[in-house]
């Protein structure tokens, strides 16, 4: 085990050093300017010298270099060009933990709604509550959470002033963006619940075991549960660290001091320093979300655990 | 443009009232009808912008959204503030009055002597110094430094040429007193100078590059602090005591909000949350004009819209060709189809409320720089001076054959609207083929730079209110749009260096208006470029919001500004 972890680890900071490689080199090909987006138009002079601050008039791999000395001895991922005297660091640390508390709720909601509706869908099979599960399922799907929080802000807040329409600080404010940022998760989560419960239910172990006897409440908590459970398990890692990057179309919706702004606002911006700090920073948390679901798989399902080891 | 989107932003700046008394923590009785004011009630102004404030140091942080809290929290020498039937006026602030010598070239400010920074330090006349010794010196790459070249004395040298800056024309001979020389007699130099926000020597070099970044570690002299700042969403000022005009201002807080979504301001608006928006969707206007306890300003951007040619293109060098592209399309139509007439139509590159002295230049000029009227009038058929330029090129004179590129600036709704648009007019127009070329802003302005485009669209917001802060962008030599660009190398090109130069010397308005005009025909008549059109913004303000105005320049005096709910 441990030394499977250590493997993995090692290629986890692998991938990460070629994640930040390649967005510098790819940032750095991209079209368009950070001066430009942070100044605006202004004669080319001026701009050199401001360009020439930020040490962009130097070679690309002596920039690179530079970069990589910091942030590897430092983990410094250097000062934002449009953010004067602000590092990707100091966004991530002020601005992570909103992303991170609307979307930990959110994936509650909908892991367990989630997770709740599929089982229900998946043992009531072709009966009126399946029907209806399904066609809401279809719907939530298809309608972007967008247009989803229009709706919500439309009449929760505006119409029928419950919530504010805007803002943070408040336990009201977390309302509207949680729901509009749950309903596909729920969605999503109902549809692979019931296919992965329909899946286990016609495996001949769970026939053995109405056979010899057990009854259905355990037939389904010890043996449907929790194998149909495993490629969900696939899929909450990944979503674990979708968290903290937040929704840059709801935050910007109901004016929410997330991360997803900084990150959207940077690319288009060429804000390089910024875009790889982020990068570097969600690429950490999806690798480490992804061993998280190796160490978890191992949990759920024994026989990867002996798979694994007995090479 | 980046610049339109900011101009754009300002306009739609949103205040409002919180929710009023509620929000006052209760010191009001009868918060529950929030009817009548209670006096001793605090004032609240909810103020919201569509992007975030990225900076409070003024000398390093200069967007829009900065500008505007820049005026919140800082005094400058003099202020360009809006003033009643949105007009503007430049006026004392942090300097009580200011004195210019006969040449014109000589500005000697008296500072107040009540004028203290936040932390009870007085505002002086080297404060001032400082800030521009500073901005002269290319390693703190202040980003308006560029404004002062080619303006106040020994700045070109120390900014670009390795001159020393603390040998610019600027001195304050004592604390009240400050001495700024220019180099040429230039009447809107107390407007560029509004946009001079003073730092403090001891604490800028005290904090370093932390200084406005954080609210505790800037220095305020205006009539607001910073209490706090939640960069993309929320920055809350509060009344600073120590500001020179503190007894007459009347607003206790105001919470700046960043509300990026426009449907989202505007039903904060209806609700009651922000007292203060701005959209450009009609449904939501008519809303809003419903509700009846509106204000409502339609006023233009600063921003012209315009076409450029590059002239290094095989057709566009040929003048006629350029100026057929110029009337090969209905500008009213444009408007109306485009923008439901939210903007206005341009057939000048000067704004009709461009200043010269205390004038405007349409009026000094009479009118007479409407040249695409003047070119419509003289070739009633667009098609035929198209061929007729093509004749002169010695070209076939099928127009069907002729293919232009269109760099649109953007791949937003709004970018395809128009380029298709004028695809369709040019093509009906003139039966030429127009091929789209769509592009975001920032690669449209790199293509530019190359000289790789046709004909592009593009726009520009003056930094001061007279005809030079347009012209001088166009000027072949130095300017943002310099030949390498525009491909303007002909002899016009030339001739307008030297309007512009014989202008830099001329002190008399009407002569000044005059070389101006010739100018503008250089670059209109002969359509270096097409003038196109001016957004128009609506702003909504509530009723109880007094002393809130907006102009098309300038900045809004927010010690004027109450809540008298």
């Amino acid at each position: 085990m441990l030394k499977f972890l250590g493997k993995r680890l090692a290629f986890g900071i692998l991938t990460l050093f070629l994640i930040a490689t390649a967005t510098f080199f790819l940032v750095a090909g991209a079209p368009g300017d950070p001066i430009a987006a942070k100044v605006g138009q202004m004669p080319e002079q001026a701009q050199e010298i401001i360009s020439a601050k930020y040490g962009l008039d130097k070679p690309l791999f002596q920039r690179y270099a530079l970069y990589m000395k910091n942030l590897v001895t430092k983990g410094d991922f250097g000062e934002s060009i449009i953010y004067t005297g602000k590092t990707a660091n100091d966004v991530i640390k002020e601005n992570t933990m909103v992303s991170a508390k609307i979307g930990l709720i959110a994936l509650v909601f909908q892991v367990s709604i989630g997770l709740s509706l599929g089982l229900v869908s998946a043992l009531k099979r072709g009966k009126a509550a399946d029907h209806v599960i399904r066609v809401l399922v279809v719907l939530a799907i298809c309608v972007p959470s967008f247009v989803f929080a229009a709706v919500l802000q439309y009449f929760l807040a505006f119409k029928w002033k419950l919530v504010p329409v805007f803002g943070w600080g408040q336990w009201t404010n977390y309302v509207l963006p949680v729901a509009a940022y749950a309903l596909g998760g729920i969605a999503s989560y109902t549809k692979y619940m019931r296919s992965s419960t329909l899946g286990v239910i016609g495996e001949d172990y769970i026939v053995t075991a109405k056979a010899k006897g057990c009854t259905s409440r355990r037939t389904l908590r010890k043996h449907v549960l929790r194998n149909s459970l495993i490629p969900i398990v696939t899929m909450v890692g990944p979503a674990l660290s979708g968290i903290f990057a937040g929704s840059f179309v709801i935050e910007k919706m109901f004016a929410i001091p997330g991360l997803g702004f900084y990150y959207v606002k940077a690319v288009s911006d060429n804000d390089y320093t910024m875009i790889i700090g982020l990068t570097i920073f969600f690429a950490m948390l999806f690798v480490g979300a992804l061993i998280l679901v190796d160490i978890l798989y191992g949990i759920v399902d024994p026989r990867i655990r002996v798979a694994k080891g007995s090479k | 443009m980046k610049g339109r989107t900011r101009i754009l932003a300002v306009l739609m700046a949103a205040v409002m009232v919180t929710g009023s008394l509620t929000a006052c923590g209760g010191k009001d009785s009868g918060k529950s009808e929030g009817g009548k004011s209670g006096k001793g009630g605090e004032q609240v102004l909810n103020y919201s912008y569509n992007s975030v404030v990225v900076g409070l140091n003024p000398i390093l942080n200069t967007t829009a959204p900065d500008n505007a809290a820049h005026g919140m929290v800082q005094e400058p020498l003099l202020r360009n503030r809006t003033a009643e039937n949105n007009t503007n006026e430049v006026g004392p602030a942090s300097a009580e009055s200011f004195e210019v010598s006969e040449d014109g070239m000589t500005y000697t400010f008296k500072i107040r002597k009540e004028a203290k920074w936040n932390d009870g330090v007085p505002l002086t006349a080297k404060d001032f110094e400082y800030t521009l010794k500073l901005m002269a010196d290319p390693a703190v790459a202040a980003t308006n430094a560029w404004l002062y070249d080619g303006m106040i004395e020994g700045f070109t040298e120390a900014l670009y040429n390795g001159g020393d800056p603390q040998a610019i024309g600027v001195k304050a001979i004592d604390d009240s007193t400050l001495e700024i020389k220019i180099i040429h007699p230039a009447a809107y130099f107390p407007e560029l100078i509004c946009s001079l926000y003073p730092v403090r020597q001891d604490k800028y070099e005290e904090w370093g590059k932390d200084y406005g970044v954080s609210p505790e570690k800037t220095l305020y002299s205006g009539p607001f602090v910073v209490e706090s700042w939640n960069q993309n969403t929320e920055m809350v000022l509060k009344k600073n005591e120590n500001f020179w005009n503190a007894e007459n201002t009347k607003l206790d807080k105001i919470n700046y909000k960043v509300i990026q979504d426009n449907a989202t301001a505007v039903q904060a608006y209806l609700n009651g949350e922000l007292d203060l928006t701005g959209t450009q969707d009609d449904n939501w206007a008519k809303q809003i004009e419903a509700a009846g306890d509106s204000e409502t300003f339609s006023v233009p951007a600063s921003n012209t819209e315009f076409y450029m040619f590059n002239l290094g293109n095989e057709y566009l060098q040929n003048t006629k060709i350029r100026q057929a592209l110029t009337i090969g399309f209905d500008r009213e139509n444009f408007v109306e189809t485009i923008f439901n007439g939210n903007a206005v139509v341009n057939e000048a590159m000067i704004p009709d409320t461009t200043m010269v002295g205390d004038k405007t230049y349409v009026e000094l000029v009479d009118g007479k720089n409407q040249f695409v009227k003047t070119l419509k009038d003289e070739n009633p058929d667009p098609k035929k001076l198209f061929e007729e330029g093509l004749a002169e090129l010695g070209k076939d004179t099928d127009t069907s054959k002729v293919t232009l590129r269109y760099a649109t600036r953007g791949t937003d709704e709004l970018s395809k609207k128009i380029g298709e648009y004028m695809k369709q007019s040019w093509e009906e127009t003139l039966g030429i083929n127009i091929q789209i070329d769509m592009m975001e802003w920032n690669i449209m302005w790199d293509k530019i730079e190359e000289g790789d485009y046709e004909i592009a669209q593009s726009g520009w917001g003056p930094y001061y209110n007279e005809p030079s802060g347009l012209m001088s962008i166009f000027e072949p030599e130095q300017g943002y749009f310099n030949a390498n660009k525009t491909g303007w190398k002909n002899d016009d090109g030339k001739k307008f260096t030297e309007l512009l130069n014989q202008a830099k010397m001329e002190t008399d308005q009407q002569k000044l208006a005059d070389i101006y005009l010739q100018a503008e025909e250089l670059l209109v008549k002969n359509a270096v470029l097409s003038p196109v059109y001016q957004l128009k913004s609506s702003s909504f303000i509530k009723k109880y919001v007094n002393g809130y105005y907006i102009s098309t320049n300038g900045n809004t005096d927010w010690s004027n500004v109450s809540v008298d709910k």
